[in-house]
């Protein structure tokens, strides 16, 4: 046993070896019952626990949860009634109508001054700075303070930054040019979300992209997408959502086709 | 930054600037994990709920001051992990699993019966038997699915400590779990920590 590295014992029984690597180690391991042991508890352990199902609140403790810390925060509007998790109870829109939504957007795209929504001109870089835009946060956010507050509670002082004024400093826009894009990008998806009917309307195929980001940043699985085609010279644009009702927006994300960068987001 | 972390930072901006929304997407986005991790680490509900409570009353208080060198999650799950600490200090109690009903631990006959508790109990009676450093880890590694990076940001260890304690922690959650009789000759303390 002694030979073998615990950690390597670990990672294999995780399956975070490489196919090779992991087809030797384990043939070396079943020689070695000591190891085969230790290798058969790792798993079960691991089995054990990612087979367990992830503890949820109920509805009645998400509300108080959220009543509880708003009040604590002296927040001046009410938190909104909270609802089972939409990515748990979210009805699913289906794939059909939203294809032939992708064809008919197109044709409107081209028609009506919608276009002029999805386009930010004839600089295509333009429209990639937005997606770079809240990472201007990050830079603002230690760019701007001075004194470190060391009174930080739980241990977690090594994670938060030395700008005793960022509040501030984030209320002011960032640079002009990534305000002005974003906002540009903002108005498109508010367009959309404020006539949804364009993202439900029938449609005939529905293969968006970006997939996997849009998963990622709807923290769903199953999002609805589809591709707004510009008109010539403008720009395209992949739209993923979700939806709790098949008729309104929750959650939307406009990606650039290209990159996946992330251009705009609602709410 | 990953996209999720972006998004993250762009709600982070909309909440210091007063919108309440950005406080429920935030909440939304995070609160069932966050109570997740505290319900594995606690076990109590009524705890787990408290300590959720307080990290992310803790966390927009301190939001401001958020520089981003880490995910915002992360320093989320830090503030978690580090606050029910604090709870399980603060009750000064632990939780052990009680005998079954109406058996007596004198009685040689209620031998059978105390086995099969103690060889199959359930996983969270098995987690909450683990050390709490073992317990942490392998709840955010193995339950949530943190990667052995960001577990070691959030615990502040090193990735190396991570691995050893995830090892240990699984061995003993096997023991727990009666699939595995101890190791004899249990392997040394931790070998990267």
């Amino acid at each position: 046993m002694a030979k073998y590295d615990p950690d390597r014992i670990a990672a294999l029984a995780a399956g975070a070896l490489d196919p090779a690597e992991a087809a030797v180690l384990e043939a070396e391991i079943a020689a070695d019952p000591r190891a085969a042991a230790e290798l058969a508890a790792q798993r079960l352990a691991l089995d054990a626990v990612r087979s367990a199902p992830a503890p949820l609140l109920s509805d009645a403790e998400r509300t108080e949860l959220r009543r509880a810390v708003a009040t604590a925060l002296h927040l001046e509007d009410s938190p909104e009634p909270a609802a089972t998790p939409a990515f748990a109870s979210r009805r699913r829109v289906p794939w059909w109508p939203l294809a032939v939504a992708a064809a008919a957007l197109t044709a409107l795209v081209a028609a009506v001054p919608l276009f002029g929504l999805l386009s930010v001109g004839d600089d295509d870089a333009e429209m990639t700075n937005v997606a770079v835009s809240a990472t201007t946060l990050e830079r603002d956010l230690s760019a701007a303070g001075a004194t470190e507050d060391h009174s930080a509670e739980s241990g977690d002082a090594t994670l938060l930054g030395t700008a005793s004024t960022a509040a501030a400093t984030t209320t002011a826009p960032p640079a002009t040019m990534q305000t002005r894009e974003m906002s540009d990008a903002d108005k498109t998806v508010q367009e959309l979300v404020a006539d949804p009917a364009l993202l439900f309307a029938p449609s005939a195929d529905g293969e968006a992209g970006c997939l996997d980001e849009a998963r990622l940043l709807l923290r769903d699985a199953d999002p609805v997408g589809l591709r707004l085609t510009a008109a010539e010279g403008g720009r395209d644009l992949v739209v993923w959502f979700l939806s709790s009702d098949g008729a309104t927006v929750a959650d939307l994300v406009a990606l650039d086709p290209a990159t996946c960068e992330l251009l705009a987001v609602y709410p | 930054m990953t996209p999720s972390g972006e998004v993250d930072t762009a709600l982070i901006e909309r909440y210091l600037r007063g919108d309440v929304g950005a406080f429920n997407d935030l909440m939304r986005a995070h609160e069932d994990r966050v109570f997740a991790i505290c319900l594995r680490m606690l076990r109590d509900r009524e705890a787990a709920l408290d300590a959720t409570q307080e990290t992310f009353i803790t966390v927009f208080r301190k939001v401001d001051r958020f520089a981003g060198h880490s995910a915002f999650s992360t320093w989320l799950y830090r503030v978690a992990v580090n606050t029910c600490y604090d709870q399980a200090r603060r009750s000064g109690r632990r939780q052990v699993e009680p005998l079954p009903e109406g058996v007596d631990p004198a009685d040689e006959s209620a031998a059978v019966a105390l086995e099969s508790v103690e060889l199959r109990p359930d996983l969270e009676a098995a987690l909450a038997a683990l050390p709490s450093e073992f317990r942490s880890a392998v709840v955010l590694c193995d339950a949530e699915g943190l990667s052995l990076q960001t577990v070691s940001e959030i615990l502040g260890v090193p990735v190396g400590t991570v691995k050893s304690r995830i090892f240990r922690g699984r061995r003993l959650l096997a023991e727990a779990l009666g699939n595995l009789r101890p190791p004899s000759d249990h392997q040394s303390d931790e070998q990267h920590g």
